[in-house]
Formats: structure tokens, C-alpha cells, sequence
């Protein structure tokens, strides 16, 4: 589904140029559930954005469902993005003027889905998560685990193939954590991709497959299935 | 969508509330200055627009052509329409109206009550009110084509007999009577300034020392003879002058037209044409609307700062929204909605509060010409534009540029804020617009002051001005002596009007043996011997005119004296002066004194005495006890005058009235800087509250490091003290080049002291700092331990 080759970025300021990512390449297949670890610094929130089509490489090769997607303009990334990618985050990013409801139905609006299939699939969704009874609150009324949940939720209500988690347990003890990566590992079995970086041991434990990552290189990968 | 994201829109406002309500005060205080200079331009753009005929409407004017410079000046012959209704077959209609300055009315109700009516008197005939357009209450005009007629405006209708019909009643002019033929509505908006018609065909009767000919001479060409021409074709104006110039060859005397050009003004240009009496100039109107856009335009970069500096704020919901397929254009029109609501919000209650406070504003601001709504439609016609301009403007380049932001970057938070170059000019230029208007106001506040409280040569000092209509020489001699047996009455005089007043009279003289007319005409100053010891105008050759002279005697003042004999001014006394129609000889020369307003340089003047206008006793009071004598003077005038009504008026305000026109700039433009003042102080603040809760995090961390408040106040205010400085530097050469501009106009003006600039720079830095100091201590004295942990 996803195969990058010889990917580079790099970023300039004005006293240094760092080297992101060196000459990165890997495959995931279709279905697999992919841990990225490595130290801070070495490019994975990087990798991820330009896996999430947020940001563009400044070389080599991204193909997506194999379809060159690297050199993709603005408007064709975030078309296929919002139909194709869900994104979680380690700090949730929810809107804080919207509702939980409402968080989790923006996706389908921008994707431009009808007014009342939104609202069968935003209550599906948040059933699933067990976060209907909140979703008239606010984020900062929830816990760190609830507003995980329902960044997940707001992940998935589209029902993309891939989904791009970044340190999705970092903000949250470990009883919320494994709660997450409960559910991330559910929608793995249903049949999504996911990718997603940690820092944890424990939760790279959930994935198929571990890629590590040091100087914006991969140096080794375990399989763990 | 639309319903989303309004919901949203309103959810944001309300978060930040504080921010919101600057946001919304400022552009409110700014659209209410827009709305209220509105309204005083469409005001005066809408002088007499109403009559029907207004395309095909000309008022008669002239040009004098003497040899050093041209008079301007509004008015005709009643000869001269005469000849234009009867022999010009492009003239549909000519009417004049003769305006006098003021008349006692008796009216003959129980009790018996006296008014005077003053500047609002018209002398006309019934086509008057055909050619121009009237809204009847009752009546018609009829009775005006013969004598003893007189039309009523509601407003004199109502004071006269009260709420019911005024038609059939009657009144009493000068002791004679006239009978009421009709009551119009008082039109809003008009430089006709009747509110009393009075049959033309009475007009002799009322003034018996009209001359005989005065209806039949060219030679009465007075500026009180207001005269509009109909005509059938716009297009013949061209013909009709020119015919109107072989007139005046033919009946004033060959050659004529070259000396006295009447000119056909559109009507539509009467209340702007300075030169003919008008009432405001083109450029002044220009020059308001230009504030009033300024004044929106800082309102608008206001709102854009403070949405752009808001940007760190709102990075995160950017990059996350994008993040979820929310495109650039979906995102703009968020925030775009966003402005809208603001923008809706601040022009409603600006509507709101204008419309609200209009008798306050009118009652504190504008009592000499209040303001007023012609059309509720335009007004909201005009609000509906400003709402567009303002979302277009002011919140299409803050959404462009949010919904632009980097997704990574934005998500980061990594987005410069409050420094950025675009926030930092946009502050500048907010703060030279505030200095400019502060630089302005000192100077015109300090000119205005001038213009009111200089006397040019003469001495202004507790004299009252009590006017009558006329006087007779028994009348004179009585008062005389019981005046001066007044003690608190220090000096008196007979005269036409005082120094510093509006008179235009004036004309060519001859002198002495020279056979040419002199190349510059004279102004006229009227009255009799003590005018000179009354107003305190030294003499400074001579004597005084005598009050029982056989022929006609003059003074004349330095600067004529100095003209007519350039080596030794004195000789012109015992010489003969020819002034007008009328020789006589100049026993004295006077000192210089400004017979006019500060506008106008001194000109010649020529002093003497004129029965048939003398109008006015002025008096000079002495002591502490004025109001004591004036009753005592009030006893003498009503013994003297039974048909009269004794008024009174100092000098001073005489003299204030004179320069309405700069009291009301005076006016406008210090609302326009308390304007520019506030919104740029609340720009500072919300910039200075986001800069604090950006930086709260390092402030705590300083403190914690063990930075004092004053350092902290300091570091958080220094970047945009020196852009108020900046600002101070730049507006500084911009105003002094404007109001020196503006003060040429006047021949007597201030000098703009450095002192000007330093006290609006420091005010502007004052306020400035007060401003933005609040806020910063407030960061400063924070507890650290709070400060950090809410990152
Ligand atoms: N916008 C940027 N400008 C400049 N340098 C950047 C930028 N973003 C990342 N970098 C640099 O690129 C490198 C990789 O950063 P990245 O955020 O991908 O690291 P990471 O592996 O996600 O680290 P962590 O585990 O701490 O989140 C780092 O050296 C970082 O300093
Ligand atoms: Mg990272």
C-alpha cells in the first residue's frame, strides 16, 4: 500500500541545514499494524507528515496504492488525504469550540457527506468508542483518555485505510494507553493500516512490525508476528 | 455549512471575549465616525436637491472686475428680473426674493405679543413658490401678488398662534397689518433661509426710504436680492448671459459688462460656491469624507492585526482542520464569517447608538447646525456598504493569510506572531494616523481660538450690540442724553454692524483731483462720531466725523490712507473723496482694525455716517454691574422705540458666530482624533494581551530567574513604545506640511510651535504606555508557579 524509496527532507534554517530524513525507503503492506521507534530527533513525526501527505519530500519516492503521490499539489493531497488517511495525535488536536459530536463530524463534512448519513456514522463511531454519552461536551471537559478516544473516533469516522498515529498514547497513563492501543489494534482487524509512531516498548508490543529509525535512516526491522 | 460555521463563528467570539469586545468596540466607534460623517456630508450634499425644476434652476450672480482683483458676489436689480420674465423668451420663469435683516411683528393675539424676526425675512411674490417646491400645510400663495400677504413656515406659524390654523389670522409689521395666506412645512435642507414671505408689491410701504427707482433702476444690484432664473433648456445658459451682458451695456451704461459679468450658477452649486455665499466648499466635504475613510481604514487595520496576532492562537484548529480535508478555501471563508459577525455586530450597534444619541450629539456637538437623517434608507444603504467593505477588506487579508498557514507548521504552533513585519506597519500606520489628527486638533483648537479671542486694532471688551430697525434724529437725541446719564455706560454709538463682523458693503472711490477711479475698491464701515472711542480704534490723523456735518465726511483707515498717498498718509486729510455715489471729504485716518473676519486681510475702509443703515446701538459697558446697566439701557431703548423689541448680543459672540464653519472642522476633526485615539489604544491593548499570554511561559520562567516587574513591564513594552515613536517621527513632517496647508486660508493665523509636536507626541506615548503598561505589569506581578503550569 505504501512504498517510499530513497526519501529525503531536508530543513533550512538560517545557521543550519538538518537532514530529516537520509535516504529512507520501506514497503507496508495492506492490513499491517507498523511501529516506528527511535530516539527523539530522528525524523519520525517528519516521516509521518510526509506519509500523511501534510508536508512534501525534497527527494525520492512516495507511492501511494501505487500512484506517485510526491510531487502531488496542495488540493490533490488533500483530496486524497481526507478520504483515504485518519490521523491521531500524542496531543489529541480537537477543536475546543466544537462538541465531541461535532469534532468528530467535521471529516465528513469537508468529504461533503450528507447531513443525516453524518449523523448514523458520527453516532456509530462514537458508540463504538464509548463516548456517546459525552458527546455534547467540550474537549476540555474530558479526560486525557476520553479526548483520545474521540480524536481516534474522529480518526476513523471516515473510514480511511490508513491510519497515521503519532505517540497516540504519549499524553496518557497506562490504563488509558492500553485502552487506545485496544482500539487501534480492533480497527487493525478490521482491516486498516496503521502506522504509528512511539516511544513505548509496550505499545510497539500491540504492532506486526517495528521499524527503527536513527538519523533519519531505518537501521533495523523486527518483525514481531 | 453555513449554519456550522456561523454556529462556530459565534462560539469563537464568545471564547475570547475580551478580545471579541475590542474587536467590536473599535470597529464600532469607527463605523459610528463614518456614519456620523456620513451623515453630515449627505447632509450637505442635499442643499435644495428637492425642487422639482432643480436641473433647469440658476441663481443670478456677478463678477465685479475691478483693475487689482474681482469681487464675487450673489444678487441682481429687481429691474434687471423684471426685464428677464418679460422680454427673454429662454427664461420660463425669474423670481427674486429681497431679504432684509430684521423686522418687530406684533401679533394680535390675547395677550399681545411681540417678536423679532431676524435673517429669515423674504420679500417676494406669489411664482416664488412655482418655481421652487413647498409642501403646503395650508393655504396657497396667492395673496402674496398683492399687498399685505405673508406666508408662515410651521416653525414661525406655531410660535405666532400656537398648534391650530395660522391661515386668515393677522399680524402686525412696522404697525401695519398683513394677513396670514398661508402655513408651509419648514423644508430641512435648504439655503433659502425664509420662514417669513411678505408680499414684494409691500415692500415699499415697510421701507419708506427705499428711493424711487429701486424697482426700476439697474443700478440697484444688491447682494440681498436673491434672484433664480428657470429656464426652459439647461443647455441655453450660454445665450442667456450673454444676452444678460448686452443688458447691462444697454441699461447701466456702455461698456458695463466688462465691469459687472452676471453669470447663471446652477443650483445645485449654490451651497458649495465659497466665492458667492456659500455655506460649505467642495474640498471641505472631500476633506471629511477623506477622515472619515481614514478613520475606517485604522478601525479595519485594527481588526486585521488583531485577528493575524491571534493566528498562534488559532495555528492549531488551522493545521487540524486542514488535516481533516478542510481546503484553503473552506477555511478562509470560516474565518471570513467570522469578520462578518464581528463586522454585523459593530455596524448595528453603531447604527444604533448614532441613531440614539442624535438630539445628545446635536444638543453637546453640533447646536449651531444639528444634524439630521434625510433618508433612513440611504443611511442603512450606506451601513449595508460599510459592513461590505469592512468584511472585505478587513477580514478577506486575515483569512487569507490564516487559511494559507503551513499544516506542520501550524501544528506546531511554530507561527511568528505579534512581530511580524505586516503587524508591526500596520501599528505604525494606525499611530500616525492617530498623531496626525492629535497634531491637528491642537493647531485648529489654537487657531479657532485666535480667530474668536483677536481683535485687529479694535477692542471687543463688554460692547453689546442692540439692534432696531430704524432710528429718527428725536429719537437719537433722547437716548443720547439719557444714556450718558448712565453711569455703568462707558461710551455708545449708532452704527451698522460692529468690527470683525460679515458686512460686504463696499465700493470703488475716487480722490481727491484724479480723474481715474482708484484700482482697489473700499469696504464701508457705518456709524456716527463715537464708534471710534466705542470699539477703542485710535485715530491717527484728524478727527472724527461731526455729527452735524453739511456734506458727507470720512475717515478712512492706515492702510487706504497709505495707499491713496504712498509718501506721507497724513495729506489725505481735507482732501476729497469720492465713495460710491456719494463725495464728501476725509477728515481723519483711523488706525488699521479688522472690519471683517481674520480670514481676509485689512483692506481699505472707508468710515462714515448713513442713516438708512444704521441698525445697531452698540454700547460699551463699564463695572462689575452689566446686567444692572443693560436694564437701565433696556428702559432708555424701550422709551425711545415702542414698535421695537429690545435684544441684545455681546460682541463676543457676534464674533464667535463668524467662524462657524472652523468651530465645526474644529469639531470633526477632534471626534476624528478621540476616534483614532481610542481605536489605536485598543489596538495596543488586545496586541499586548495576546504578546503577555504568549510570553506568559518565559515570564515565568524570568521570574522565577529572578527578573523584577519593572523588567519584565520594560521587556514586554519596549517593542511597541518604539513603533509608537516610529510612528511620532513620520507623522510629525506629514501633519506640520497639512495644517500649514490649511492655515493659508487665513490671512491672520498661529505659528505652529515645535511645542505642538512635542505635547502630541507625548500624549501619544502616554497614552500608549498607560495602555500598554497595564497589561504588561499585570504579566509581570502574575504568580510564576501559575504562569507555568497552565502551558
Ligand atoms: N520545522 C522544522 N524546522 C527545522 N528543523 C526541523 C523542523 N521540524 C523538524 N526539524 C528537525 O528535523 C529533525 C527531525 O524532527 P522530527 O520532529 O521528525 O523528530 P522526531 O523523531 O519526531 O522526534 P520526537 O521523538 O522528539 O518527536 C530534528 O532534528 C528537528 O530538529
Ligand atoms: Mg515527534
Amino acid at each position: 500500500m505504501i512504498k517510499i524509496s530513497d526519501l529525503q527532507k531536508f530543513y533550512r534554517t538560517e545557521e543550519v541545514e538538518t537532514i530529516a530524513l537520509n535516504n529512507l525507503s520501506f514497503e507496508v503492506k495492506q492490513g499491517e499494524f507498523v511501529a516506528i521507534m527511535g530516539p527523539s530527533g530522528c525524523g519520525k513525526s517528519t516521516l509521518l507528515n510526509i506519509l500523511g501527505l501534510l508536508d512534501d519530500p525534497d527527494g525520492g519516492s512516495y507511492l501511494f496504492n501505487g500512484i506517485e503521490v510526491a510531487n502531488f499539489n496542495e488540493r490533490k493531497r488533500s483530496d486524497l488525504r481526507k478520504h483515504n488517511i485518519g490521523f491521531v495525535f500524542q496531543s489529541f488536536n480537537l477543536i475546543d469550540e466544537l462538541s465531541v459530536y461535532e469534532n468528530v463530524e467535521l471529516p465528513l463534512i469537508y468529504t461533503k457527506v450528507k447531513a443525516s448519513e453524518r449523523k448514523e456514522r458520527v453516532e456509530a463511531v462514537l458508540d463504538k468508542m464509548q463516548i456517546m454519552h459525552r458527546k455534547n461536551h467540550f474537549p476540555q471537559q474530558l479526560s486525557g483518555g476520553q479526548q483520545q478516544r474521540v480524536a481516534v473516533a474522529r480518526a476513523v469516522v471516515n473510514n480511511p485505510k490508513l491510519i497515521l498515529a503519532d505517540e497516540p498514547t504519549g499524553n496518557l497513563d497506562s490504563s488509558n494507553g492500553n485502552e487506545v492501543m485496544q482500539l487501534l489494534t480492533e480497527l487493525n482487524e478490521q482491516g486498516t493500516t496503521i502506522i504509528m509512531v512511539t516511544h513505548s516498548e509496550h505499545d510497539a508490543k500491540y504492532t506486526h512490525r517495528i521499524i527503527r529509525m536513527l538519523d533519519g535512516q531505518t537501521v533495523t526491522e523486527n518483525i514481531l508476528v | 455549512m453555513l449554519k456550522t460555521n456561523i454556529k462556530l463563528a459565534l462560539r469563537h467570539l464568545f471564547k475570547r471575549k475580551f478580545n471579541s469586545l475590542l474587536n467590536i468596540v473599535t470597529l464600532t466607534l469607527g463605523a459610528s465616525c463614518c456614519v456620523l460623517i456620513y451623515m453630515y456630508v449627505s447632509y450637505q450634499m442635499n442643499f435644495d436637491t428637492y425642487h422639482k425644476n432643480t436641473e433647469r434652476l440658476y441663481r443670478l450672480v456677478f463678477e465685479l472686475r475691478l483693475e487689482n482683483e474681482t469681487e464675487y458676489d450673489k444678487g441682481s436689480s429687481i429691474a434687471m428680473v423684471n426685464t428677464l420674465k418679460s422680454a427673454f423668451p429662454l427664461v420660463e420663469k425669474a423670481v427674486v426674493s429681497i431679504n432684509r435683516q430684521s423686522f418687530v411683528i406684533d401679533v394680535e393675539a390675547n395677550p399681545k405679543r411681540r417678536f423679532r424676526e431676524e435673517g429669515n425675512i423674504s420679500f417676494t411674490d406669489a411664482e416664488w413658490f412655482d418655481v421652487f417646491t413647498y409642501s403646503w400645510i395650508e393655504g396657497n400663495p396667492n395673496l402674496l401678488n398683492r399687498p399685505g400677504g405673508v406666508i408662515l413656515t410651521k416653525k414661525v406659524a406655531e410660535k405666532y398662534f400656537g398648534a391650530g390654523s395660522a391661515t386668515g389670522k393677522m399680524i402686525s409689521i412696522v404697525g401695519k397689518q398683513f394677513q396670514v395666506a398661508g402655513v408651509v412645512k419648514d423644508p430641512a435642507n435648504t439655503d433659502m433661509k425664509g420662514e417669513m414671505y411678505i408680499s414684494l408689491s409691500s415692500f415699499a410701504d415697510l421701507n419708506p426710504a427705499v428711493g424711487k427707482d429701486y424697482f426700476t433702476s439697474w443700478g440697484y444690484t444688491m447682494s440681498t436680492h436673491d434672484a433664480f432664473i428657470l429656464l426652459k433648456d439647461a443647455r441655453q445658459k450660454k445665450e442667456v448671459e450673454n444676452k444678460l451682458a448686452s443688458l447691462v451695456d444697454q441699461h447701466m451704461g456702455a461698456g458695463y459688462s466688462r465691469l459687472f459679468s452676471f453669470q447663471l450658477m446652477p443650483l445645485k452649486d449654490m451651497h458649495f460656491d465659497m466665492r458667492y455665499a456659500g455655506t460649505i466648499s467642495k474640498s471641505l466635504i472631500i476633506t471629511l469624507s477623506l477622515i472619515g475613510l481614514v478613520i475606517l481604514c485604522i478601525a479595519g487595520i485594527n481588526y486585521i492585526n488583531l485577528v493575524i496576532a491571534q493566528q498562534t492562537r488559532r495555528s492549531a484548529e488551522i493545521g487540524t482542520r486542514k488535516i481533516l480535508g478542510g481546503s484553503a478555501k473552506q477555511i478562509f471563508f470560516q474565518f471570513l464569517i467570522e469578520s462578518f459577525l464581528v463586522s454585523v455586530i459593530a455596524i448595528i450597534s453603531s447604527l444604533v447608538i448614532i441613531i440614539l444619541l442624535i438630539p445628545q450629539i446635536n444638543s453637546h456637538i453640533f447646536y449651531d447646525e444639528p444634524l439630521q437623517i434625510l433618508s433612513y434608507s440611504r443611511l442603512f444603504l450606506f451601513s449595508f456598504s460599510l459592513l461590505a467593505a469592512l468584511t472585505l477588506f478587513a477580514g478577506a487579508y486575515p483569512a487569507y493569510i490564516l487559511s494559507r498557514l503551513n499544516v506542520s507548521n501550524a501544528l506546531k504552533n511554530n507561527v511568528k506572531s505579534s512581530s511580524s513585519l505586516t503587524t508591526r506597519s500596520l501599528i505604525v500606520i494606525q499611530n500616525v494616523v492617530a498623531q496626525v489628527l492629535i497634531i491637528g486638533t491642537i493647531i485648529v483648537l489654537l487657531q479657532v481660538r485666535f480667530l474668536k479671542n483677536t481683535d485687529k486694532g479694535f477692542d471687543r471688551e463688554s460692547v453689546v450690540m442692540i439692534p432696531f430697525e430704524k432710528i429718527t434724529d428725536q429719537q437719537k437725541q433722547l437716548m443720547n442724553q439719557r444714556l450718558k446719564g448712565i453711569p455703568g455706560v462707558e461710551s455708545f454709538s449708532f452704527c451698522y454692524q460692529s468690527p470683525a463682523s460679515d458686512t460686504r458693503r463696499g465700493a470703488t472711490v475716487k480722490y481727491d483731483v484724479r480723474a481715474e477711479w482708484e484700482p482697489s475698491p473700499a469696504r464701508f464701515s457705518i456709524g456716527d462720531s463715537a464708534y471710534f472711542s466705542t470699539f477703542r480704534i485710535p485715530l491717527k490723523y484728524g478727527r472724527t466725523i461731526s455729527p452735524s456735518a453739511a456734506r458727507p465726511e470720512y475717515v478712512i483707515n492706515e492702510t487706504m490712507a497709505r495707499s491713496l498717498e504712498p509718501k506721507d498718509f497724513s495729506r489725505v486729510v481735507g482732501k476729497k473723496l469720492m465713495a460710491g455715489d456719494l463725495e464728501g471729504i476725509i477728515v481723519g485716518v483711523s488706525g488699521d482694525f479688522n472690519l471683517r473676519s481674520l480670514r481676509s486681510p485689512i483692506e481699505p475702509v472707508v468710515f462714515m455716517e448713513d442713516d438708512f443703515l444704521i441698525t445697531n446701538l452698540a454700547v460699551k459697558l463699564s463695572g462689575s454691574e452689566t446686567q444692572a446697566s443693560l436694564e437701565q439701557v433696556k428702559t432708555v431703548y424701550e422709551d425711545a422705540f415702542s414698535d421695537q423689541l429690545f435684544t441684545y448680543q455681546f460682541v463676543d459672540e457676534r464674533i464667535a458666530k463668524l467662524y462657524q464653519r472652523e468651530s465645526l472642522q474644529q469639531k470633526f476633526i477632534w471626534i476624528a482624533s478621540a476616534v483614532a485615539i481610542a481605536i489605536s489604544s485598543m489596538g495596543l491593548l488586545a496586541l499586548i494581551s495576546l504578546v503577555t499570554v504568549h510570553r506568559t511561559k518565559e515570564i515565568g520562567v524570568r521570574k522565577v530567574l529572578g527578573a523584577s516587574v519593572a523588567q519584565i513591564t520594560i521587556l514586554l513594552s519596549s517593542e511597541l513604545m518604539k513603533l509608537i515613536v516610529v510612528s511620532f517621527v513620520i507623522a510629525s513632517p506629514i501633519s506640520f506640511y497639512l495644517m500649514s496647508n490649511w492655515l493659508r486660508d487665513f490671512a491672520y493665523r498661529i505659528d505652529i510651535h515645535w511645542w505642538v509636536f512635542a505635547l502630541s507626541g507625548g500624549a501619544a506615548a502616554l497614552i500608549a504606555f498607560a495602555t500598554i503598561s497595564f497589561q504588561a505589569i499585570k504579566a509581570a506581578i502574575a504568580n510564576p508557579v501559575e504562569s507555568l503550569r497552565s502551558e
